[in-house]
């Protein structure tokens, strides 16, 4: 399989549809390519307001990034669907845990950033091979 | 016929939302410094590449959104009053 990712100012995004047992989604996610992240994760952003977060499960584990370290919500068994350079979704991967990102929010204003859901090194390179040049950003299945 | 259409979802629907969501997307962030100046501090909501609302709350926004027709693909952003550059 074949995915054409999208280049933007900030990035390479790639829509997503994510599903689990616990969790069900109306519609796809753009997720930024993040070759930086050890592990996937979606955005409460994305996720909206509307989530009942006690139906996950806190992470044993304190997750590092800028700013700091902090236990995360999980989603377990998730099925992620990708849209192929044909149109057509299909199945590319299984994930044991996905992580959700905690909102962020700027100091001074309290205003909840837009960050955006993140496909990490869990998906990139372990079932997905990255190819790109200057105009075009690729994932393709190993 | 995809494997999302064998789980008895429209894929057509969400091919429409993914494909929408990403332009807009885009749109949002090849415009942005336009943006700042009009409505820095302020949450937009852009849908075929044109705002449709904007509120100073995010929750007040996503309320109103959820009444209007084909939404789907509405992509809501919070556009920072000065620059910001996200690391992961």
């Amino acid at each position: 399989m074949k995915c054409q990712a999208y280049l933007m100012k900030t990035g390479a995004y790639l829509p997503i549809y994510i599903k689990s047992s616990n969790i069900s989604l109306i519609q796809p996610f753009n997720f930024l390519l993040d070759t930086g992240a050890s592990l996937s994760a979606i955005s409460a952003y994305d996720l909206g307001s509307d989530v009942d977060y006690s139906i996950f499960e806190k992470s044993d584990f304190n997750a590092f990034g800028v700013g700091g370290s902090q236990k995360f919500y999980i989603i377990r068994s998730m099925e992620l669907f990708f849209l192929n350079t044909e149109n057509i979704w299909k199945k590319g991967c299984e994930l044991d845990r996905f992580l959700i990102l905690p909102p962020v929010y700027e100091s001074l204003t309290n205003k909840q950033f837009s960050i955006p859901s993140i496909l990490g090194l869990d998906v990139i390179g372990k079932y997905f091979s990255l190819y790109f040049d200057d105009k075009e950003v690729y994932l393709e299945s190993i | 016929m995809g494997e999302l259409a064998e789980l008895g979802l429209d894929e057509e629907k969400l091919t429409k939302i993914a494909l929408e969501s990403l332009k807009n997307l885009k749109w949002i962030q090849d415009n942005l410094d336009k943006l700042r100046e009009e409505y820095g501090n302020k949450y937009i909501a852009v849908l075929n590449e044109e705002i449709i609302d904007l509120d100073d709350r995010l929750d007040i926004l996503r309320e109103r959104l959820k009444y209007k027709e084909e939404t789907d693909a509405v992509v809501v952003e919070y556009i920072t009053p000065n620059k910001v550059v996200y690391m992961f």
